[in-house]
C-alpha cells in the first residue's frame, strides 16, 4: 500500500490572539491526486496550508511523504512541499527571475552553478526562458505566477500547494495556469474560491468550515452540497 | 506607482551591469570606498578647490563603472539638506564659512561614494562582502531585511497615496495644516500595519524555499590578484588626491 504524500491527523491551531483557526483536521492525499480546498474566508484553508510547509506549527500529526514534521525534518519537508503563495510579489524577491528561481536550490545547499542550470532548465520547461534576466516587478501577473511556480518546481517537490492561484489573473492567464497544472505530475492541493477553476483541475474537493473539514468528495458534489457557486 | 517603485530599484539594475568595477570582489570595493572616505574626510578645506582632486577620482569611478553620472549626482543631493542645516548653524555661530562649505561638500561626496559602491555591487554581494570583512552577522541581516522591505513599504505608500488622492478630489491639500498632519499620521499607522503583514508574507515565502537567515550569493566571491591591484590603485589615487588637495593655492 502506498504512503500518502500528505497525512494530517487531529491538527489544531490557535493564533496568538486567541482566534482558533483549526479544530482537529484529518486529511490524507495520495500521489497524483489534485484536491481543491473550498470554504469561506477565515475558514482555515490558508492556515492549514501553512502547516504543511512547517510555516505554522500546531498540535497534531503532520506527515509529508511519510516524514513526520519536526525541526529535524523541516528542510526535507520544505523541499517536498512546493508552496505557491497567493500574491506572487511576496514570493519573487531577487533582482532577476533567474536568480529568484535559483534561490530555493541555492539555499538548500545545491552548488550555485548547478542551481543556475536547474533554474534555466525549469524556465525553458515553463516557456518563460525569455524572462530570465528580467526584474520580477516588471512582469505581468500571469508571468509572475509562472515565475513563482518555476521557483517552486526547481526544488523538485513531491506535492504542490497553491493558495488562491487565480487571484490577480485575467481569464486567459487562468486558462494557461489550469493547462499547466494539468500537465504537472506532482500531487496538487489548491485552496481556491474559484469553483470553475477547481472543477477543471481537481478530482476531489474538501470543504472547510470553522476550522474543520465539513465535507469532501467529487468537486461537483461538494459544490452542490455547500451551495458553493454563483446563482 | 509602479514607475516610481521601479525608479527606486535603479541602483539594483545598475549593479547588474558589467564593467571592470562590477567584476571586482565586493570586499575590495568596500575597502576602497573606506580608503576614499578617509581621504575625503581628512582633506583640509585649505582652498575652494581642495576637494577637486578627490572629485576627479570619484568621476573616474563613475566613468569606469559605466554609471549615469547625472542621475547619481542628482540622487546624492538627497543628503545635502542635513549637512547644509548644520553648516548654516555653524556659520552663524562661528562665522566660519570654510568649515560650513567643507561639511556640505564632504557629505555630498560621501553620498556619491556610497551610490557608486552600490551602483557597481549587487546587494547580496555587498552584504556578503561586509560579512567577509568581519561586520557582525546580526547587523548584516538587519541591513538586508531593511533593504528588502523598504521596496515593499514604498510600494504600499504609493498605493495608499493614489487611493487617498482619488477620494479627496484635490480638496485636501488646500485644507488646514492640522487635518493634513492628521491624515499623514493615520496613513503612517496603516502603512506600518500593512508593511508588517507584507513583510511577514515575504519572510514566509523565503522560509518555504529553504531560507535559514543567510543569503547565498549567485556570484561566488574570489579575491583575485586583480582585486588587490584595484585596491592598490584606488589607495594610491586617493593618497595623491589627498596630497594635491592639501596644497594651498
Amino acid at each position: 500500500m502506498s504512503i500518502p504524500v500528505i497525512d494530517v491527523r487531529g491538527l489544531q491551531f490557535t493564533y496568538p490572539d486567541g482566534t482558533p483557526a483549526l479544530r482537529g483536521v484529518d486529511f490524507q492525499m495520495m500521489a497524483g491526486e489534485c484536491v481543491a480546498l473550498l470554504g469561506a474566508n477565515g475558514s482555515g484553508k490558508t492556515t492549514f496550508l501553512l502547516h504543511l510547509a512547517g510555516l505554522l506549527r500546531g498540535e497534531g500529526d503532520v506527515r509529508i511523504c511519510g516524514l513526520p514534521l519536526s525541526d529535524d525534518t523541516l528542510p526535507e519537508v520544505r523541499r517536498s512541499v512546493g508552496f505557491v503563495f497567493q500574491d506572487s510579489d511576496d514570493q519573487l524577491f531577487m533582482p532577476t527571475v533567474l536568480e529568484d528561481v535559483a534561490f530555493g536550490p541555492m539555499h538548500q545547499g545545491v552548488r550555485v552553478e548547478e542551481s543556475m542550470r536547474r533554474a534555466r532548465e525549469i524556465l525553458v520547461t515553463l516557456g518563460i526562458s525569455r524572462l530570465e534576466s528580467r526584474a520580477p516587478y516588471h512582469l505581468s501577473a500571469g508571468e509572475k505566477k509562472r515565475a513563482a511556480l518555476a521557483g517552486v518546481l526547481v526544488m523538485k517537490p513531491d506535492v504542490l500547494v497553491f493558495d488562491e492561484p487565480t487571484t490577480f489573473l485575467d481569464p486567459p492567464a487562468q486558462n494557461e495556469l489550469a493547462k499547466l497544472l494539468l500537465e504537472l505530475p506532482q500531487a496538487k492541493l489548491i485552496a481556491t474560491h474559484d469553483i470553475y477553476f477547481a472543477r477543471r483541475v481537481a478530482n476531489r474537493a474538501v470543504f472547510f468550515a470553522g476550522g474543520q473539514i465539513a465535507g469532501e468528495g467529487p468537486v461537483e458534489a461538494v459544490a452542490d452540497r455547500f451551495h458553493w457557486r454563483l446563482d | 506607482m509602479r514607475d516610481r517603485a521601479g525608479k527606486s530599484l535603479r541602483l539594483e539594475e545598475w549593479a547588474r551591469r558589467d564593467s571592470i568595477l562590477h567584476r571586482r570582489d565586493a570586499r575590495g570595493k568596500i575597502l576602497a570606498a573606506v580608503v576614499f572616505l578617509i581621504g575625503v574626510s581628512t582633506t583640509p578645506p585649505s582652498s575652494p578647490f581642495a576637494f577637486l582632486p578627490v572629485a576627479v577620482v570619484l568621476a573616474c569611478g563613475l566613468l569606469i563603472g559605466r554609471l549615469p553620472a547625472g542621475e547619481i549626482l542628482l540622487r546624492g543631493l538627497v543628503i545635502v539638506p542635513f549637512p547644509l542645516f548644520f553648516g548654516l548653524v555653524s556659520w552663524l555661530e562661528n562665522g566660519n564659512a570654510g568649515f560650513a562649505s567643507a561639511l556640505v561638500t564632504r557629505s555630498y561626496i560621501s553620498a556619491l561614494t556610497v551610490l557608486l559602491l552600490m551602483g557597481v555591487t549587487p546587494l547580496p554581494d555587498l552584504l556578503r562582502g561586509l560579512r567577509g570583512l568581519g561586520v557582525p552577522a546580526v547587523l548584516v541581516m538587519v541591513l538586508q531585511s531593511l533593504v528588502r522591505y523598504l521596496q515593499l513599504i514604498v510600494d504600499h505608500a504609493m498605493r495608499m497615496r493614489r487611493a487617498a488622492s482619488c477620494r479627496d478630489a484635490g480638496v485636501f491639500p488646500r485644507r488646514s495644516r492640522q487635518s493634513l498632519w492628521r491624515r499623514a499620521s493615520g496613513a503612517l499607522a496603516v502603512l506600518f500595519g500593512r508593511s508588517y503583514l507584507r513583510a511577514q508574507g515575504v519572510h514566509r515565502a523565503m522560509v518555504a524555499r529553504g531560507f535559514q537567515g543567510d543569503f547565498v550569493s549567485p556570484r561566488p566571491a574570489t579575491f583575485a590578484a586583480a582585486d588587490w591591484l584595484f585596491l592598490a590603485v584606488v589607495s594610491t589615487a586617493v593618497v595623491l588626491a589627498r596630497i594635491a588637495g592639501s596644497v594651498r593655492t
